[in-house]
Parts: structure tokens; C-alpha cells; sequence
């Protein structure tokens, strides 16, 4: 009998950290790109930002695709787990494709190679939204290599409605590669030299 | 049996606490009134918004000095170690009509006339870490124009895209040139307010700049964000 409320105060506490959403993740970090941080490729591509998402708004259709891109950063030896982009695309909306890219130029290159490392269909539940996960495999070279997610809309034969096609965020799942000491000790310099 | 009682206390206690990581916090102002939703740049129909309640941050800041900070512009790396900056050329304006220039110093100013103008600029913080100071620096030769910085928070569950289930918080004060001074190169801060945890699983952080549009008179030129361990 006086177990009881010790009970229900684990019962409780399973409940609340679940509908926290606040789960651990053991040796992964996380990044979270807001879909208003998105870069456009053309001066043309038309946008607007509400609710912190990134919208397609060209109202005239054109051969070339809107591109909008989340460039990033990660420090070196950090491997990717999981590119998610969260948006919204309903049926009957602009077509919007997915990609992971990644461009690579050798320090004695003057050349430069974009190399598609993923690509996605984002299927929407009813409303449209979307989540649309995307593996990383191997992880980005930081040395030579600079990564992005683009979304692309595909305005050849519609034109984007604002409300129906947008961007809400794209979300990085790390692992970095030393949990206890990354940022400690210098390796990759020598203080040695002048 | 009060040990017990005690156990079971102290449980649902760290198990409320873990609740509150992130997202609105008791005190948060929600916003119900549709307009003022859209006019934050939401939408009334998806968006659950909040406001941070105002913050004394007189103490926090005599605190701060207190513990050994040369000057709130120049923070003691032992007190207060690390911060993410953005400078203007980081923001973005809301739609890809505004005339915009990015100066060679790296602030952001807005060329277009008439109506105000709203550009964001991402931020990020690693998990789990407090949020405590918000830094601008900017210029205002206007006496009718300004700006206005604010920090905002995006929470969203991980395995559902629903905006119906985000939350939208401006957890800092608005940090405001003001329209009628014209103070030119200025610096101001705000604190956040003591518990400003960031979860970076669900929540991204962008900062939002309100640009009365004066060309070169009103310029942003960067913001810092300073978050500790503690």
C-alpha cells in the first residue's frame, strides 16, 4: 500500500518524459536549421518567410527549378547520422524534390565536383506535411568537401502557392567524434612552428 | 513512509523539471489575438505563440560584474565562456523584394521606403546549455527610424511535422534603437531570463531584426548570444 505513490510517481514520470519529447540521445549532438535561414540560388526564385518557414512564392512558371539551400558546417571527425527536413507539400501543390550535396575541390584542383549524396520525394500526410529523412554516407570530408540540403520546387508546369509548398527546418543528427575531449587538445596543430 | 513520500516527491520534481528544458515557461504571455499573431509573423491558425515575460535584469547584471567581467561588452571567458555571434550580412529579409545592402563593415541596412521590414538570421546553440545574455550592436543616425532585435525560439516535436503542435516563444526582450533617438553606434543587451534552457533536438533559435528602412542611417551590425554551463 505505501508503495503505491512511488509507483505512480514512476508511472508519472515515464508519462512526462515521453510527452516532453525531450528523449536522451547518448553521443549525438543536434543541430536545427530554421527553414527562414534558407539560401535561394537565383535572384529570381521568389520567397517569404511566416512562421518561420521558407515559402516558395514564384508565381510564374519557368524551366529552371526553384532552389533554396541550407549550407553546413561540422567540425571535423563528426560523423552524420541523419538529415531530416521537415516542410509541407500538399497534393496538389508544387512538385518538391530533396537532396543532399555535397561539393569537393583538392587544394591543387581549380576544378570543383558536386556529387548528389541523397535524394528524397517527400510524402506528406494529409495536410501536407512532412518529414523526410535522409542518411549520410560516409560522413562530409571538412578538408576538401562542403555540404548543403537543397529543396527543390519544381515550377516547369505549376507555380508555387505560398501555403502549399514550404520549408519548416532541417534538422542535423551528429556524432561527434570524441564526446569527452573534442575541443581540448589540438591535434591537427603544431604550435611548434613559427 | 515520509521517506517514501519524500522519494516520490522529489521524483516528480525532476521529472517536471525535465519538462521544462524547453519551450514556453510559467509566466510566458500567450498571445491570442489573431492580428498580433500575424503581425509577429505567424499564423493564427497553426501557431501557439508566446511572449517572455519581462525581465529585471539590473541584479543578473551586478551579478555578472560582480563575479569578475571587465565590462558586459567585454565578458571574463571564466565567467560567461562561450556565445554565438551573427553579423548583419547573416540576416535575411523576408522576401526577396526588399532592397537591401550589406556595407563593407557587415551590418545590414534596408533602401526600401514606406513600411518597415523584417529580416531573420538562424542561430545555434549546443544542447542543453542556458541562454542567458543577448548583445547588439547597431547604428542609428535617425531620428525617425530604428531598429528593433528579438530572439525567438521554435519548438517542434521530432516525429511530427504538424505546426499545430509547435511552439513559438520570444524569449528575449525586443532591444530597440528607438525611432526618435538617434544615438548613433550603440551597444544594448537584455538577459533572457534565468531559466532559458536550449534543447536543440526540438528547438531552433533564430533572431528577428525590424528595420525601419533608412539606407545607411540604421544599420545592424551584429548580435551575440551568450550562453553558459551552469
Amino acid at each position: 500500500m505505501t508503495r503505491t505513490p512511488f509507483i505512480l510517481a514512476l508511472l508519472a514520470c515515464a508519462f512526462l518524459s515521453s510527452a516532453s519529447d525531450a528523449a536522451d540521445y547518448p553521443n549525438r549532438d543536434f543541430r536545427v536549421i530554421t527553414g527562414v535561414d534558407g539560401k535561394p540560388a537565383r535572384s529570381d526564385d521568389s520567397y517569404s518567410y511566416a512562421s518561420g518557414n521558407y515559402r516558395c512564392t514564384n508565381t510564374s512558371t519557368r524551366a529552371t527549378p526553384h532552389v533554396v539551400r541550407y549550407p553546413f558546417n561540422l567540425p571535423e571527425g563528426t560523423s552524420v547520422r541523419y538529415v531530416s527536413v521537415y516542410g509541407r507539400r500538399t497534393s496538389d501543390a508544387t512538385p518538391v524534390t530533396l537532396r543532399l550535396m555535397q561539393v569537393c575541390q583538392s587544394q591543387t584542383d581549380v576544378d570543383s565536383t558536386s556529387t548528389v549524396l541523397a535524394t528524397r520525394t517527400p510524402l506528406g500526410n494529409a495536410d501536407g506535411y512532412f518529414i523526410s529523412s535522409m542518411e549520410f554516407s560516409p560522413s562530409p570530408e571538412t578538408l576538401d568537401c562542403r555540404a548543403w540540403v537543397e529543396a527543390s520546387f519544381d515550377i516547369s508546369t505549376m507555380a508555387c502557392n505560398a501555403d502549399k509548398a514550404s520549408i519548416q527546418r532541417v534538422t542535423l543528427e551528429t556524432e561527434p567524434a570524441d564526446r569527452i575531449f573534442r575541443g581540448t587538445f589540438s591535434v591537427n596543430v603544431d604550435y611548434t612552428l613559427p | 513512509m515520509q521517506t517514501q513520500l519524500a522519494l516520490t516527491a522529489a521524483l516528480l520534481g525532476m521529472c517536471l523539471a525535465g519538462t521544462a528544458l524547453a519551450g514556453p515557461q510559467p509566466g510566458d504571455l500567450r498571445v491570442t489575438d489573431p492580428a498580433q499573431i500575424r503581425a509577429l509573423g505567424f499564423d493564427p491558425a497553426t501557431d501557439e505563440v508566446f511572449l517572455a515575460a519581462p525581465v529585471d535584469d539590473r541584479a543578473l547584471l551586478a551579478a555578472r560584474l560582480a563575479r569578475g567581467d571587465a565590462s558586459p561588452q567585454a565578458p571574463n571567458p571564466d565567467v560567461d565562456p562561450i556565445w554565438t555571434s551573427v553579423v548583419g550580412t547573416d540576416f535575411r529579409f523576408n522576401r526577396e523584394t526588399v532592397p537591401y545592402t550589406f556595407v563593407s563593415n557587415m551590418s545590414l541596412t534596408c533602401s526600401a521606403t514606406g513600411e518597415g521590414y523584417s529580416a531573420y538570421a538562424n542561430i545555434e546553440f549546443p544542447n542543453d546549455h542556458r541562454i542567458t545574455w543577448m548583445d547588439v550592436w547597431a547604428v542609428d543616425n535617425s531620428t525617425t527610424s530604428g531598429v528593433r532585435v528579438s530572439l525567438w525560439e521554435i519548438c517542434q516535436r521530432v516525429d511530427n511535422p504538424d505546426p499545430s503542435l509547435r511552439t513559438v516563444t520570444r524569449i528575449s526582450p525586443i532591444i530597440d534603437t528607438g525611432t526618435a533617438d538617434a544615438p548613433d553606434a550603440v551597444w544594448l543587451n537584455a538577459h533572457v531570463g534565468p531559466d532559458r534552457w536550449v534543447h536543440a533536438p526540438t528547438c531552433s533559435y533564430l533572431l528577428r531584426a525590424d528595420l525601419d528602412c533608412a539606407n545607411s542611417a540604421v544599420r545592424l551590425q551584429k548580435v551575440r548570444v551568450l550562453w553558459d554551463y551552469d
